[in-house]
């Protein structure tokens, strides 16, 4: 089912939230640098759900990693330019990019056992983000804890647990909630339902369309998972060794089965009972 | 089938650069070994013999001064080393093996076998050492043999656990897999696949309790549970304190035992600590982009850097 | 809690062990025990003490397994046995009041250790590679490795002799009372004995709260606590120290039973009143009876703090509790 135009909750409905130009990221090695994103150019709109595909190794969890500029020694940002909301992630300052984190963009990671804090709970972890922002967001009120599972069907009890105690689904669910806690523009998401099983993978992503259809957010949602791409996303980027091969819809790629002869590789390689979902 | 095995072994080895403090502190400890070895000659005076005038600040005819009763520190410095580090090496090897033996056995065979190897050496892990050692000393002969047998007691249990998870890390390795198929019996495997996989794990080990070993023998002699009639290190240090020394402004009589003491064990903890460190591959990472920015504070905030390769903005 | 009722039963293996041991090693020496332990004795034994002897270790004829439960049972009920070099006073009454300057001395010199290294640590692993990472650790092992009595015996002869800044020895100057002033007085003579227990183990624990820093600040929770923006201090102790906290306080535990054997020696430098000058004067005076317990009494303690440390490690750590409905 075609998925409809996301109607403005916020003021510019078809803004670009997030916009990569000519990204080049590497890393470091013994004599030189080793690329691992060599010239990306990427859009996400506001309520728009863009999937990043591709094999492992390929550079797509190296480019979610560096939309917020968390990508761990020895990466290096070596080109290009990432803006959210229409500025320069790599030209900011340590403080600005401090205050722009989270509220802008935030990220959801693959494995939220490790993603979330053993030690602390839930609710507290999410309570500690609105408060570290709340000199910069003098204007509008947040969203209570409380709220913010609910809406992504968490009891709100719940948040006096600690990750350990919830399940692989609801921690992502939780993890969702705390990426919402600063109601950014972008939020992205590197594989957060590989982990999980299938069901359960397909109700967190119904999930997050649907809170997209309402608080109007963009979502860059790093996947290998071809069908499920097809199903929920507006979207597709396939990348392969640095580089974006094809960009497509699932309704295009039902009916070329991929241009590229790499998409049409990945798109055969799925075993399919069935056909695509793209309708 | 042997030419395979030890091709396989070989891949599963890992290469360490060995850095120049390693081989500097390590060539300190041969200097030491070889001045014990050859104190018969480099002494200058009969170490159990009156020397001289007792209480003899150093001076051009006795280095390192006299003690209270004339006998000269320099010589009984030499000869004391012999006792020192020889209690010191042996106690390091038999632990060494001890630990080996008990740990990779327990880790190998696992069930029972394990549990009861485990709780024994988590016994003598939790049990203080020095009391236990006081306990046991107090009732033998005491002398440099009693110290080795009563440290090898207390002191095996380190290494067992240490090398019991080492072992039981590899275990799970292909080439341990491999070797079993091939139908090598598992003292064979034991001996021959794992044992040597973990060599810089034993080295470092060893360094490790010769410092152990060279430390607590010192202060059990210091107690008095040595015996006072032999030279070494820790019987000097008893009788300075016993002939109150210090009171008397002897400093020479304890600095100098004290100093070797110090000197051997902190060069080889200095060693290990220094192996330790340049085989970090989390510090080769930050240290390479490090030098690759040429720039730049340490710290470990996580903001990827920018450094832009092409001309153009 | 089925982790700490664990814990508590190996404690109690260990202690019947360490009974065992205390059973066994006198009647492990050649001939027989007690006429072996009365020929150390040299000039001054006589009859009572034999007995007091004999008593203490339950060497009656009655086969072995009877005197283990003999002595068991004199253990339950307080009697360790008479002091030889003390005699005839009861073993308890020359220990009584040094255990607590002892466990006095390790609290302070522990909590202070623990404090300075760890912090040191936890700003050696942040900036990871810097001049003070390259410096401050090896210094402070360097130092460490240091046998403790040597290090005891250089402070006393420069600040206590040379300087005379600090007192030579003992606990307290002035008769003991409930007054501030007896307070400082104290402090000041437990200064030396503190610093130098301080400078040996502070090492430790500045490499283990380092090594722990840093494989925890290259976990995935610690990436997100950096993207969600909070503050460096937020995220270097309330997300990095915390959690590495966890391997610290393990070590705690495997410590504390090493620390004694140092402590007893710089007690014994410092005359301090503690179990470490008993220790030495029982040992030059073969009073095995007194030897033996101590051994026990030291290996109580020691076994309780390892508990302690347990607890504390199942209050900072909820993945070990049990999950509540």
């Amino acid at each position: 089912m075609p998925r409809p135009d996301v109607s403005p909750a916020t003021p510019a409905a078809s803004a670009e939230v997030l916009r990569i130009d000519a990204l080049e990221v590497g890393y470091v090695v013994a004599d030189g640098v080793a690329p691992a994103v060599r010239g990306v150019d990427l859009t996400v709109r506001s309520g728009e759900l863009v999937a990043l595909a591709g094999e492992s190794g390929c550079g797509k969890s190296t480019i979610a990693q560096s939309v917020l500029r968390i990508l761990r020694p020895p990466g290096v940002i070596t080109g290009g330019r990432i803006l959210l909301e229409g500025e320069d992630v790599l030209a900011m300052s340590p403080a600005r990019l401090r205050r722009v984190r989270w509220a802008r963009a935030a990220i959801v990671m693959q494995n939220s056992l490790t993603a979330l804090d053993p030690v602390h709970r839930v609710g507290d972890q999410i309570d500690e983000v609105v408060r570290a922002h709340r000199r910069d967001h003098g204007g509008g009120r947040h969203r209570t804890t409380g709220e913010l599972l609910e809406m992504v069907g968490i009891d709100a009890r719940r948040g006096r647990d600690y990750p350990h105690e919830l399940s692989g689904g609801m921690r992502q669910r939780a993890a969702i909630a705390m990426a919402l806690a600063l109601s950014p523009s972008l939020i992205v998401m590197d594989e957060p339902t590989t982990a999980l099983d299938v069901v359960v993978q397909r109700e967190i992503l119904a999930m997050v369309t649907a809170l997209q259809h309402e608080l109007g957010f963009g979502v860059l949602l790093i996947s290998h998972d071809l069908p499920l791409l097809t199903r929920y996303a507006d979207r597709i980027a396939v990348m392969k060794d640095g580089l974006v091969v094809e960009e497509t819809t699932p309704a295009e790629l039902a009916v070329t089965g991929g241009v590229d002869s790499y998409t049409r590789r990945l798109v055969a390689s799925v075993p399919r009972p069935g056909t695509w979902e793209a309708a | 089938m042997t030419a395979t095995l030890v091709t396989v072994r070989r891949s599963g080895a890992r290469r360490r650069r060995i850095p120049v403090i390693a081989i500097v502190g390590l060539a300190v400890l041969a200097a030491a070994c070889l001045a014990a070895l050859l104190a018969p000659w480099l002494a200058p005076y009969p170490p159990d013999v009156p020397a001289g005038a007792g209480s003899q600040p150093p001076s051009l005819e006795h280095p390192l001064g006299t003690t209270t009763q004339g006998f000269d520190v320099l010589s009984q410095l030499l000869y004391g080393a012999r006792t020192s580090l020889g209690v010191g090496l042996a106690v390091a090897g038999i632990t060494t093996v001890m630990g080996l033996a008990i740990g990779v056995i327990a880790a190998y065979r696992g069930g029972w076998t394990d549990s009861v190897l485990s709780l024994l050496t988590n016994v003598f892990l939790v049990l203080p050492g020095l009391p236990l050692i006081v306990v046991l000393a107090a009732f033998l002969p005491p002398g440099p043999s009693t110290i080795i047998l009563v440290l090898s007691i207390t002191g095996w249990a380190f290494g067992a656990r240490l090398f019991r998870s080492q072992a039981l890390s590899l275990r799970t390795r292909e080439f341990v897999a491999a070797a079993e198929t091939a139908g090598m019996g598992r003292l064979r495997v034991m001996g021959t696949q794992i044992v040597p996989n973990m060599a810089s794990i034993i080295a470092a080990f060893v360094v490790n309790q010769v410092v152990f070993a060279i430390t607590a023998e010192a202060s059990l002699e210091f107690l008095g549970l040595g015996d006072p009639t032999t030279i070494s290190w820790g019987t000097m240090l008893f009788w300075a304190q016993t002939g109150s020394a210090l009171l008397l402004g002897n400093w020479w009589e304890f600095v100098f035992p004290g100093l070797a003491i110090a000197l051997t064990a902190s060069m080889l903890t200095f060693v290990n600590y220094a192996v330790d460190e340049t085989s970090s591959p989390r510090l080769q990472a930050r240290e390479l982009v490090h030098r690759f920015l040429g720039t730049g504070t340490r710290s470990s905030s996580l903001i990827t850097p920018v450094r832009r390769t092409d001309a153009s903005s | 809690m089925l982790l700490l009722l664990r814990r508590l039963g190996f404690y109690a293996i260990a202690l019947l062990i360490a009974i065992a041991v205390n059973f066994f090693v006198p009647r492990l020496a050649p001939g027989d025990p007690a006429s072996a332990l009365v020929a150390k004795l040299g000039t001054g034994a006589d009859q009572a003490s034999l007995e007091s002897l004999r008593t203490a270790y339950g060497l009656t004829d009655d086969p072995l397994g009877v005197q283990f439960l003999q002595y068991l049972g004199n253990l339950a009920t307080g009697d360790f046995g008479l002091s030889i070099s003390r005699f005839p006073s009861p073993v308890t009454e020359v220990i009584s009041g040094s255990l607590g300057w002892t466990v006095l001395l390790g609290s302070v010199a522990l909590i202070i250790a623990y404090l300075l290294g760890s912090t040191l640590g936890i700003v050696a692993a942040w900036y990871r590679g810097s001049w003070f990472d390259r410096t401050v650790p090896p210094v402070l092992i360097f130092i460490g490795s240091f046998p403790y009595f040597f290090l005891a015996l250089l402070l006393v002869y420069v600040f206590a002799v040379g300087l005379g800044w600090f007192p030579i020895g003992q606990a307290y100057s002035m008769p003991p009372e409930w007054s501030w002033e007896f307070v400082g007085d104290v402090l000041w003579h437990m200064t030396l004995p503190v610093t130098t227990v301080v400078l040996v183990t502070a090492g430790t624990w500045t490499l283990n709260m380092r090594n722990a820093m840093m494989s925890v600040t290259s976990e995935d929770y610690l990436a997100l606590a950096e993207a969600k923006g909070l503050s460096v201090r937020a995220v270097v102790f309330r997300h990095g120290a915390r959690n590495a906290l966890l391997p610290s306080v393990t070590l705690l535990g495997g410590m504390i039973g090493a620390v004694v054997g140092g402590q007893v020696m710089v007690e014994i430098v410092f005359s301090y009143p503690g179990v470490g000058m008993i220790l030495m004067n029982a040992v030059s005076a073969h009073d095995y009876p007194l030897i033996q317990t101590l051994f026990l009494i030291i290996t109580v303690t020691v076994l309780a703090a390892n508990f302690i440390v347990d607890i504390v490690y199942v209050l900072l750590d909820p993945r070990t509790r049990e999950v509540t409905a």
